[in-house]
């Protein structure tokens, strides 16, 4: 009875400065089995399955692995307790070979202690061939796909032989034929008695492969269905907690203005190909696909930070040969979707984060800041987003993401914008900002201002776009506009099916 | 064929620029043999060599200690209390004491070495000042022990250390061997891989488990250790100690690792381009005096030398797909 | 409370530092009593504009992320060419110093195209701009330099304002109080410290990155310059060992004050509290008759130690 489960973790609880992620988890997973992990955006499913792989330590509560108490301080814990980690973004080394990485830390030694390169890459030869990979072990992380960078990471985490694996948006980068690929090998894994732990948006799949899925909801599990409970539907009354239409604003009454944004056969190379499309005062023009699929670029050529050709108009004035600097005067936002790396400059203070790309609004002459207006502004726009801060001078690295998110958000508007490109606009945001930060979104579009709105969030692209353009492979695909699309139509679009 | 070669030029960029310093070191070498009658004679091109050797052997440690990350300003004061360490202790005939002397050298860098390790990884001072400091003090340590140069290093072990056979001599075999020893260390132990990885990135290299302490520690170490060995060359061949000498070989390391190809940003990196980057180095000097190049210009081609090789490496980077706009 | 523990910690390292001059100073008063008095504070002070203008040419680098290791030998550039140029009269005087000006704008400027334009690392752009000015000027004064300073330089590198501020310190604190006031009050300052601490979210506000990192590294080229020329009105000869230790005191003047190594945090006056406290510490060393020995291991062991208890304070 007590070796039912593979994994338990028991009242797991962890809070961040600002926001309490966990409260009192409790996840059981028995052995061989696929158990679906769902939730919206800030649920705490990712927070919960660091804590498992020993990335973050929890406030409270127990983990056992196989009915034995597992004490977790570090990744070199979580391996050593068979856990298996295969994350959303790349967690490799892009400096080093394919062998080089998966076997990072653990090494095969042959005589003499020396590094056995050979039977390292014999290895993973034989993996490959057991999971129908083509991985060639002297090539450089950094070359490879994403869809390629990710079977890297599942190779190692399968060469230690792990008995609980766990996997993050496992198919947010691939193609339909690499998905059915990575099923096959998680069904051969739970054959073998392996606890899997599926995380991911993508009900569908989630519907269709799990023995069992668990539903959290702020930091909280709001029950585990069996398998002949599943059903998406349920699944998701049970993650939003309320019908969808309450979320989202009401925009049907919304008629768009005349067309503010122009663009004409946009080309990135290798990237876009002859990209058109225009957006209109007070709508919200939704951008969805698979990862990479070229929409990101995109948009980043609009604003003018990647080199394109083609034409871009902004109410009428031609931006085309214009720099980012020029662009933002005459009223283009961006908003992007790394906060950490390229967004908030984490040194700096809430108020000056949100100031310093208006700041050819707010100097004065000598090119003296404006303090005084500046903080009347910001407070404004703070007080207006409900961003809760304990004065302005805060530093911006302690505010939790959801307000973090209203700070990038107070930036750009502080610009006065007349379109503002928003890249994943609820990334790593929590439930309770998410529908503050949509409010927002839908009363700037009421001012007059046009949005285009990058996200992989297909609850979100659903319910908030007033048109919604599929990428694939570097083009726009299908169009679909508000109440036309569902989740199933958009997939098969952003696969290329049509 | 040719997709081989590409997929290796993929898996090691750096094999660039050591191929290109290897065609600079050729094209020196033989115009030199050209112009110069001495570069004909063996004895001449051994001492050519000898005196490149001791950078090369700096630039060792100090090559790993970028890849992995830091940078070590002290290995040239490591070098000068060494060199202090010899020539006070092995003023003497007695094989054990020498014996006894090479010991302290070693044992004093590697407690330098130490020292920094757990300063950068413990104390959590940036490198930069670790080693800038760790390097005044231990030339007050150097001063202390040696206030001029003087001492004595015992004759027939210096010139046992300093032989010549032809082309070949022990230094150079010194040199073989540290070259062997660390590259059996990057590439074939476990010590090797982790380095290049805490040096990309410690992030996403703790989260693999990899231990960035001890890891860390070990190159500081290695480097010292290294230092010491130059120190022993160095004092072999000068017969005594001078407290001042290694002063230039810090900068000098980092720019022979620099030409070599390893990048200051870490993570990448080969050693045999630091060594080889030592003897362009080295060369283009005795070159220089041969020429009758004023010892002053030598400065301004050096510097000129260095800005040269970063422009051809950045050349393969500028070649990739544009795609950022301004 | 923690959020705002990171920024209330800058004034904390100006306070250790404080602490740690009045210290020394506590030192010099119970072995040399006596020898404490404002004169000998001022005579300090100028002993340490040099390095104090210097290092906020350093600060500058810093804070948007770069290293100049050439500026020592600016000092020995400017030092070379403005005593030998200025042959001691006061005719070309003014000529001269705004040729020197120019050359340290230059070489601010080439460092800036090489790490700006040719992407070479900062360290080693400016490892070669050093050794490239260390060869010029043993080649122009043939390892035998000549001439004097002119007497309008002389007299700024030696007199006094009011009778009791030195000139030189007078100058130093000038430019200090000048770009303090730039960095916290005009938007170029927001833009250093953004691209200093996050280079691609500054670059996606629309900051010309170019151009304020191009600015720092010029900035530093003439703060060189300047200190250089106050250096050759001091010392009325040429000095081929001048640029002596600028690179590593402005270096760890810098990071005394309490400035991050990687940017985008930091002010002036800690700089200049710092480059302060390197040269009292020189002096007071040199008064305790402590050998070039001590000197160094006391050096070595106090900067360290600053630097680290300055770590353990922010973390906390």
């Amino acid at each position: 009875m007590t070796n039912e489960y593979a994994l338990e973790m028991i009242g797991i609880a962890k809070a961040f400065p600002g926001v309490k992620a966990l409260g009192g988890v409790d996840l059981r997973v028995r052995r061989g089995e696929l158990h679906g992990l769902v939730g919206e955006n800030g649920a705490g499913k990712s927070t919960l399955m660091n804590v498992l792989g020993g990335l973050v330590q929890p406030d409270a509560g127990r983990i056992l692995v196989e009915g034995a108490e597992a004490a977790i301080a570090g990744p070199a814990d979580a391996a050593r307790m068979g856990v298996g980690f295969v994350h959303q973004e790349s967690n490799l080394l892009n400096n080093l070979s394919v062998l080089e990485n998966v076997f990072l830390a653990r090494e095969a030694l042959g005589h003499m202690g020396r590094l056995d390169r050979r039977a390292m890459a014999e290895e993973i030869e034989a993996l490959n061939r057991k999971l129908g990979y083509n991985l060639k072990p002297f090539a450089r992380v950094g070359d490879l796909s994403l869809a390629q960078q990710q079977s890297v990471e599942i190779t190692r985490a399968l060469i230690a032989r792990p008995r609980i694996l766990i996997l993050d948006e496992p198919t947010a980068a691939l193609g339909e034929e690499e998905v059915e690929r990575l099923f096959r090998i998680l069904a051969a894994l739970t054959k073998e008695g392996v606890a899997v732990i599926y995380i991911s948006h993508r009900l569908d799949e989630v519907v269709r492969i799990a023995d069992r899925v668990t539903v959290l909801k702020d930091g909280c599990v709001v029950g585990t269905l069996e398998k002949r409970e599943i059903a998406r539907e349920r699944l998701i009354s049970m993650m939003v907690g309320r019908v969808l239409e309450d979320i989202y604003p009401d925009r049907r009454d919304m008629a768009p203005g005349k067309e503010l944004l122009t663009v004409e056969k946009l080309n990135v190379r290798g990237r876009v190909h002859d990209l058109s499309f225009a957006v209109r005062a007070g709508e919200i023009v939704g951008i969805g696909g698979l990862e990479g699929q070229g929409q990101r670029d995109a948009l980043r050529a609009v604003f003018g930070e990647r080199a394109a050709s083609g034409r871009i108009a902004l109410d009428g004035v031609d931006l085309t040969r214009s720099g980012m600097a020029t662009r933002i005067r005459a009223g283009l936002g961006y908003m992007t979707h790394d906060r950490r790396n390229e967004g908030l400059v984490l040194t700096m203070s809430l108020v000056k984060n949100a100031s310093l790309a208006a700041l050819f609004r707010l100097t004065g002459p000598a090119g003296i800041v404006r303090k005084r207006r500046e903080r009347a502004e910001v407070r404004e726009r703070i007080d207006g987003m409900q961003i809760k801060a304990a004065s302005i001078d805060q530093m911006v690295v302690n505010l939790s993401g959801g307000n973090q998110q209203k700070v990038m958000l107070a930036r750009w508007l502080l610009t006065r914008p007349k379109v503002l490109l928003i890249d994943e606009p609820t990334r790593g945001v929590d439930v309770g900002a998410r529908m503050s930060v949509y409010r927002i979104i839908d009363s700037l579009t009421r001012a007059g201002i046009g949005i285009v709105m990058l996200t992989s969030d297909m609850m979100e692209l659903l319910g908030l776009s007033d048109r919604i353009l599929v990428f694939y492979g570097g083009r726009v695909v299908r169009e679909y506009a508000r109440g036309e699309a569902t989740e199933e139509l958009v997939i098969r679009s952003a696969s290329g099916l049509g | 064929m040719g997709a081989k070669i590409r997929e290796k030029f993929a898996a090691t960029p750096q094999l660039f620029s050591v191929l290109t310093i290897l065609a600079l070191l050729a094209v020196t070498f033989l115009s030199m043999c050209a112009y110069s009658e001495s570069y004909k004679h063996m004895q001449n091109i051994s001492k050519l060599i000898v005196q490149c050797i001791p950078l090369a052997v700096v630039s060792l440690g100090q090559t790993l200690v970028v890849i992995s990350g830091g940078i070590d300003l002290s290995l040239g004061a490591t070098i000068s209390l060494t060199t202090t360490i010899a020539a006070r202790l092995m003023n003497t005939d007695s094989p054990a004491q020498i014996a006894l002397a090479v010991l302290a050298m070693f044992a004093a860098a590697a407690l330098v070495g130490l020292l920094n390790g757990v300063g950068v990884n413990l104390i959590r001072v940036p490198p930069l000042i670790t080693t800038l400091c760790m390097s005044t003090v231990l030339q007050g340590v150097a001063l202390w022990i040696m206030p001029v140069p003087g001492g004595k290093v015992n004759r027939e072990f210096a010139t046992f250390v300093m032989q010549k056979w032809g082309v070949l001599s022990m230094p150079l075999i010194l040199l073989a061997l540290a070259y062997l020893i660390i590259h059996f260390v990057l590439y074939r132990t476990r010590t090797g891989v982790p380095l290049y990885a805490i040096g990309k990135n410690p992030r996403i290299a703790a989260s693999m488990g990899v231990k960035i302490r001890s890891v860390s520690v070990r190159a500081y170490v290695i480097a010292a250790l290294l230092a010491a060995l130059t120190g022993l060359l160095l004092a072999c061949r000068m017969r005594v100690g001078d407290p001042l000498v290694g002063t230039n070989y810090t900068m000098d390391s980092i720019t022979a690792a620099a030409i070599g190809g390893t990048s200051l940003a870490g993570g990448v990196g080969l050693i045999s381009g630091s060594v080889l980057g030592s003897f362009l180095i080295g060369m283009l000097s005795n070159m220089m005096n041969i020429l009758g190049v004023d010892q002053f210009y030598q400065y301004v081609l050096k510097g000129s030398l260095l800005v040269l090789a970063m422009i051809v490496y950045s050349i393969p980077g500028m070649l990739g797909v544009k795609r950022v706009a301004k | 409370m923690r959020n705002n523990a990171v920024s209330r910690a800058a004034p904390r390292q100006l306070l250790i530092l404080l602490c740690a001059i009045t210290g020394m100073f506590a030192v010099q008063q119970v072995f040399l009593p006596g020898s404490l008095t404002a004169n000998q504070v001022m005579l300090i002070s100028r002993q340490a504009s040099a390095l104090g203008i210097i290092a906020l040419g350093q600060a500058m680098v810093i804070l948007i992320g770069g290293i100049d290791l050439s500026v020592g030998s600016v000092v020995m550039l400017t030092n070379v060419f403005a005593i030998a140029w200025m042959r001691g009269s006061d005719s070309l005087c003014a000529q001269v110093v705004l040729l020197c000006l120019a050359m340290g704008l230059i070489v601010g400027a080439a460092n800036a195209l090489g790490v700006l334009v040719l992407n070479i690392a900062p360290f080693v752009m400016t490892l070669c701009s050093m050794t490239i000015l260390q060869g010029i000027c043993y080649v122009y004064t043939k390892g035998a330099p000549t001439g004097s300073a002119a007497p309008w330089l002389r007299s700024l590198g030696t007199g006094y304002l009011f009778g009791f501020v030195p000139y030189a310190t007078a100058i130093w604190i000038a430019l200090a109080a000048l770009l303090s006031a730039a960095l916290k009050f005009t938007s170029y300052g927001r833009k250093v410290y953004a691209v200093g601490g996050n280079l691609s979210a500054a670059r996606l506000c629309g900051i010309s990155t170019f151009w304020i990192r191009f600015s720092a590294y010029a900035l530093s080229g003439v703060l060189a310059t300047v200190a250089g020329l106050i250096l050759s009105g001091y010392i009325n000869t040429t000095s081929l060992t001048i640029g002596g230790d600028f690179v590593m005191n402005s270096l760890a003047a810098v990071l005394i004050g309490g400035n991050a190594i990687e940017g985008g945090k930091g002010g002036v006056w800690g700089v200049v509290l710092g480059s302060f406290f390197i040269i009292a510490l020189f002096a007071l060393l040199t008064m305790l008759s402590i050998g070039e020995v001590g000197k160094l291991i006391a050096q070595g062991l106090i900067i360290f130690g600053v630097v680290a208890v300055q770590g353990v304070l922010r973390k906390a």
